[in-house]
């Protein structure tokens, strides 16, 4: 492409700058839903919504284990979700490989041992894939499983990074990522500071490239964890705040 | 090369005013918090007690940690659900806005028969593992007091059956978070004659009665602990038919016509229930008698207590708010 990723002024072709992430919108929660938890998160025009049940009976007693819960993810791409209508059938390889990252996540996140003899289930659907779609999944996932009032260690943030031309850039959209850069996919606990889920597809070029882009992701964590936790915080505060009144009467 | 560039281009100017339209609708939401369905009153002081999971709790040296917070690698004490802080004593806890029922001995429940098993039921009542209730634990129909014998067990179908709806107490919480259930208690037993509504358990407080008769309605509900309420028809039964009486037992309820008069006013409580919740209200027969009668007043009919904004318009919510306040000062 004749375009430079990057104007000379430092703007993306977005308009944004490499160490700036798309506008995120959250909601959480909501009754009248069966679900426990429920979640939508928005990453630009990435759109990922979550549920989970649980924890509960396990539906087959083989999961079950004497010690602790039992996590099963679910991870699906809608049909409607990329440029192109995707037909495959729903148990494909990519959906089944990255429904296997969700729970690797989660189960170093979730403290299962709380819950012996029961399962958590979680189910993430892409509606709008337009980039980064593994990444805003993770972050649906984690606000979802707070409304649903799961105790887990922290709250797990994920960000991409990737790169652009030379430079390194933070939460990359779905031209950036076909441009064909390396690319890197973090997800952390960054209160902890620790790192639950880190994939790297693509080949990174050698030096000081990867150290780079790791870095740019973190900082892409902590600041989508800042602005996921106003949201929960948020939330909380409506809803004791009107319970509060109640309790009065 | 330029349709290329011309499409980023457009691409770009999309985007850009994409994110100044939300950066608009978050300042236009943080205008209208003050007047949304039910006008939140902020509590001075709650956002400094609020956390998320992985917020540092602040500790004096020598708290002793409860539910909801865990010791991190570094030493720190953080929280592990969102909620509010406690302090009780040295007791530090983190108090969750939602969670699943978890059970503690007394409780009254309503649950459902998922499995007959040889002397005992499987029974679900929303919490993590599966509830169980002996062939012991149960009242015998006919308040008949013997050992159950072989016979019972192979008769342990025409007590309850799956699918059954039951309303029970915790007997006792197995070390393993197992509860084992009792309807030792005429007035437990079989559920009969009515709906039921399922609300999260954190609504329905612990109160004096959870079968409760309603007064000036007519209709019984029995608000279970774990957050699923039955409304039903007040039972009754050959003899004396008062529920006081010793003769009578919830397991002798059978399956009657109900009057239509009574179905409605039976659907008008069940939507009140979710009503209530939908508003973030507890459930309490004060409450539930409260909107019953008021949407009545205002003339909605039972259905359109669902519809929020059929409820708005008749001014339901200012009169919920109202109350709320006036008894508060």
């Amino acid at each position: 492409m004749a375009m430079e990723a990057i104007t000379p002024e430092g703007f993306r072709a977005d308009g944004r700058r490499v160490n700036e992430p798309r506008g995120i919108q959250c909601c959480v929660g909501g009754h009248g839903r069966e679900a426990d938890g429920y979640a939508v998160f928005e990453l630009g025009s990435t759109k990922a919504v979550a549920y989970v049940y649980g924890p509960m009976e396990a539906k087959q007693r083989s999961q079950s284990l004497h010690d602790r819960a039992t996590l099963s993810c679910t991870l699906s791409t809608a049909t409607f979700a990329t440029v192109a209508r995707n037909f495959g059938r729903k148990g494909d390889r990519q959906s089944q490989e990255r429904s296997m990252w969700l729970q690797q996540t989660f189960e170093s996140a979730i403290l299962l041992e709380q819950y012996p003899r029961s399962q958590i289930r979680l189910f993430v659907q892409i509606l709008q894939a337009e980039g980064s779609p593994v990444a805003a999944a993770i972050n649906a996932a984690t606000l979802a499983l707070a409304d649903a009032g799961i105790p887990m260690r922290d709250l797990v943030v994920a960000c991409t990074a990737g790169m652009l031309g030379r430079k390194p850039a933070m939460d990359l959209s779905r031209e950036e990522e076909q441009a064909g850069g390396a690319e890197i996919l973090l997800a952390s606990l960054t209160g902890a500071k620790r790192v639950s889920l880190l994939e790297v597809e693509s080949k990174v070029p050698e030096g000081s490239a990867f150290t780079q882009l790791y870095e740019m992701a973190l900082q892409g964590c902590h600041a989508i964890a800042e602005q996921m936790r106003t949201c929960l915080l948020e939330h909380a505060s409506e809803g004791f705040s009107l319970r509060k009144s109640r309790r009065k009467a | 090369m330029a349709w290329a560039t011309s499409a980023l281009t457009q691409l770009a100017g999309a985007v850009a005013l994409e994110r100044r339209g939300r950066g608009e609708g978050i300042e236009e939401g943080s205008l209208t918090v003050d007047g949304p369905k039910l006008a939140v009153q902020t509590i001075p002081g709650l956002q400094s007690q609020l956390v998320c999971p992985g917020d540092v709790v602040s500790a004096e040296p020598g708290a002793l940690r409860g539910r909801g917070v865990v010791e991190r690698a570094d030493g720190k004490l953080v929280a592990t659900t969102c909620g509010v802080v406690e302090h009780v004593n040295k007791l530090l806890y983190v108090r969750p806005l939602k969670h699943r029922y978890a059970g503690s001995v007394g409780d009254v429940v309503v649950g459902r028969i998922v499995e007959v098993q040889t002397d005992r039921w499987a029974v679900e009542i929303g919490t993590a593992q599966l509830a169980y209730l002996h062939l012991g634990a149960i009242h015998l129909p006919g308040n008949v007091q013997r050992r159950r014998t072989d016979e019972d067990t192979l008769r342990i179908r025409e007590f309850f059956d799956e699918n059954d709806l039951i309303s029970a107490e915790v007997q006792k919480v197995q070390e393993s978070g197992e509860l084992a259930l009792q309807t030792r208690n005429s007035r437990y037993g079989k559920l009969q004659n009515g709906v039921l509504a399922c609300v999260p358990s954190v609504y329905v407080r612990r109160q004096a009665q959870h079968l409760v008769n309603l007064p000036r309605v007519g209709v019984m509900v029995v608000l279970g602990n774990n957050g699923w309420v039955w409304v039903c028809a007040p039972p009754k039964v050959a003899g004396s038919g008062r529920q006081e009486t010793i003769n009578f037992s919830q397991m002798d309820v059978r399956y009657q016509k109900v009057h239509p008069d009574m179905r409605e006013r039976i659907s008008r409580v069940r939507n009140s229930v979710l009503c209530l919740v939908g508003y973030g209200l507890e459930v309490t027969p004060d409450s539930i008698t409260f909107l019953y009668e008021r949407s009545q007043k205002l003339q909605l009919q039972a259905w359109e207590l669902l519809d929020t904004a059929r409820c708005e318009s008749a001014g339901l919510v200012e009169s919920l708010v109202a109350a709320t306040q006036s008894t508060e000062h």
